[in-house]
């Protein structure tokens, strides 16, 4: 067992309940490995979770509450269907299927009639990938392992969250990974409740002197527009994205988070 | 325009650089606290001379993005975090001194496809990723062994990488970048960055001696702080001083590189030689 560094206390929002928290090395380890730089601590309140996420210093960065989509006592899982018309386009993944234990909900497509499929599971989080072709196990697996290890870490409520993490991921299956895959797959499932804050003087000094990576090798406009949007969810900047650049654009606001130019941190 | 006017504005930043070294445990900060109590003097002529004088746009902009590194600075020794010294980096590139330089270097550097590259400590590759995208070159990047163990560094090199379709790997060096790739095994090998610069002349010349094929080619930007204003502020970075550009090209010569070629605009100077 291990021995808390120190003892927080936050009240829920929803119930208003005192809740004592212990930052723990452990803790502290998972804050320091995750992308963003925050660890993230649940606890069921009755038909409620409170999430309270601390910084790589211990520090409390802000609180959610997540309405359960059915209530713990009765804890099937809510069936949530993904049109079509959402997998529309999509190279790699004919269908998908994700128990998310957390929230209580099997997220899935349509049936699709690929031959292959990949299955994994974590924790509360089960995910199964339908591929339209056989792009071999040993280059499908770490991705599919990527992305359930990301949901089994992601607090969204908002199902569009996972549909595009899966939508960002039938584009890397095309690509070896690489040092921050894994990020912007966290950026995506978490969009909802990531909020984007400017800070300066990065920001403005990106916008006057414009370095040559950021306005040459990504779309120059989105990347002002990021750095106008202080207050607004990574979700809202993506929505309206076309799938095919969803990704690039996820890419492009952690480009900016990578030089200090923005903080995210949870609404 | 005159190039005395880089040199009076470094010097106006030497009082700012002591006042935020105050904030924050530099490793050397008394030795830069008494080098810029030392400077008084050559402070207030700076300030006399340059206080009626407008300050051209790339000067101002020089200006903008060195106090910015100040910045960086206390960030990284302060906070740990690297994310500035990174951006800090990126806008060097910017100015407009360096941007012509690095342009010069660029269009004058001949590399057949498929060339093995060495970008020695380069926290944002951006040379060596488009001279790789222009010629197909693979690129070895050597980071020491503090930069290599910063994750945001290993992220940006892994980015570049990527946004400009590298075939790049990047390599942990120990205290001298000659010590982990194999002799004459580069076509070419760089020193265009901040923290390349760390390194000293001497110790540039001696890994481009020993890890340059026989005919690679050497390519340097270089600050011209063999001058003082530039050469205190740049200390603070552990950045010793370089030798002016005739002498550099001399010493080149006498260690068998020909086609010495040398380009200098404002502080900066460029070097691109081959190895006989």
């Amino acid at each position: 067992m291990s021995i808390a560094v120190r003892i927080l206390k936050v009240r829920c929002p929803a119930c208003g309940s005192e809740q004592a928290i212990q930052v723990t090395p452990e803790v502290l380890r998972e804050a320091e490995q995750n992308p963003l730089g925050l660890a993230g601590l649940a606890f069921p309140h009755g038909d409620h979770v409170l999430v309270v996420y601390l910084d790589r210093l211990g520090g409390e960065r802000g609180a959610r509450v997540f309405k359960l989509f059915q209530q713990p006592a009765a804890r099937g899982l809510v069936e949530v269907r993904v049109p079509p018309s959402e997998l529309q386009g999509l190279r790699n993944i004919g269908g998908f299927w994700a128990e998310l234990g957390r929230l209580g909900v099997r997220l899935s497509s349509t049936a699709s009639t690929s031959a292959v499929s990949l299955r994994a599971r974590k924790g509360e989080t089960t995910l199964e990938l339908e591929l339209n072709r056989d792009i071999g196990y040993q280059t499908a697996r770490p991705w599919l392992e990527m992305l359930l290890e990301v949901f089994d870490t992601s607090y969204s409520s908002e199902l569009r969250d996972y549909v595009n993490a899966v939508k960002a991921l039938d584009l890397l299956l095309e690509e070896k990974p690489f040092e921050y895959a894994r990020q912007v797959l966290w950026l995506l499932s978490n969009a909802s409740v990531i909020t984007i804050r400017l800070r300066m003087p990065e920001a403005r000094l990106i916008r006057e002197l414009r370095p040559t990576l950021l306005f040459e090798r990504y779309d120059g406009g989105f990347v002002l527009k990021v750095l106008e949007s202080s207050g607004s969810t990574v979700g809202e900047l993506l929505s309206g994205v076309l799938p095919q650049v969803l990704f690039a654009s996820a890419e492009a606001i952690l480009a900016l988070h990578r030089r200090g130019a923005i903080d995210l941190v949870v609404a | 325009m005159s190039e005395a006017i880089y040199y009076d504005m470094a010097t106006l930043l030497i009082p700012e650089a002591v006042s935020m070294l105050r904030e924050y445990e530099h490793p050397r900060k008394e030795e830069l606290l008494r080098a810029g109590d030392k400077l008084r003097h050559a402070i207030l002529s700076a300030y006399e001379r340059t206080r009626s004088t407008p300050l051209p746009a790339e000067v101002a902009r020089f200006r903008e993005v060195l106090r910015y590194g100040l910045l960086s600075l206390k960030r990284v020794y302060a906070e740990d975090d690297w994310r500035s010294h990174v951006l800090f980096n990126e806008l060097l590139y910017e100015v407009e001194a360096v941007k012509y330089l690095l342009e010069w270097s660029h269009s004058v550097l001949t590399l057949p496809p498929g060339s093995v590259l060495i970008d020695v400590n380069s926290v944002a590759p951006l040379f060596s990723s488009r001279i790789s995208a222009r010629t197909g070159s693979k690129v070895v990047l050597l980071l020491d062994d503090r930069l290599a163990g910063v994750s945001v560094v290993r992220e940006v090199v892994d980015e570049y990488f990527r946004r400009y379709g590298v075939d790049g790997r990047f390599l942990r060096a120990g205290p001298s970048p000659s010590s982990e790739v194999p002799r004459e095994a580069a076509d070419g090998i760089f020193f265009v960055s901040l923290d390349s610069w760390a390194l000293g002349w001497d110790s540039m010349l001696s890994a481009a001696s020993a890890l340059l094929k026989p005919r690679g080619l050497l390519a340097c930007l270089l600050p011209a702080n063999f001058r003082e204003g530039l050469r205190t502020l740049l200390d603070f970075w552990g950045i010793p001083p370089y030798p002016e550009p005739d002498a550099a090209a001399a010493q080149l010569r006498g260690l068998r590189f020909r086609d010495v070629r040398v380009n200098r605009r404002g502080p900066f100077y460029a070097v691109v030689a081959q190895k006989r």
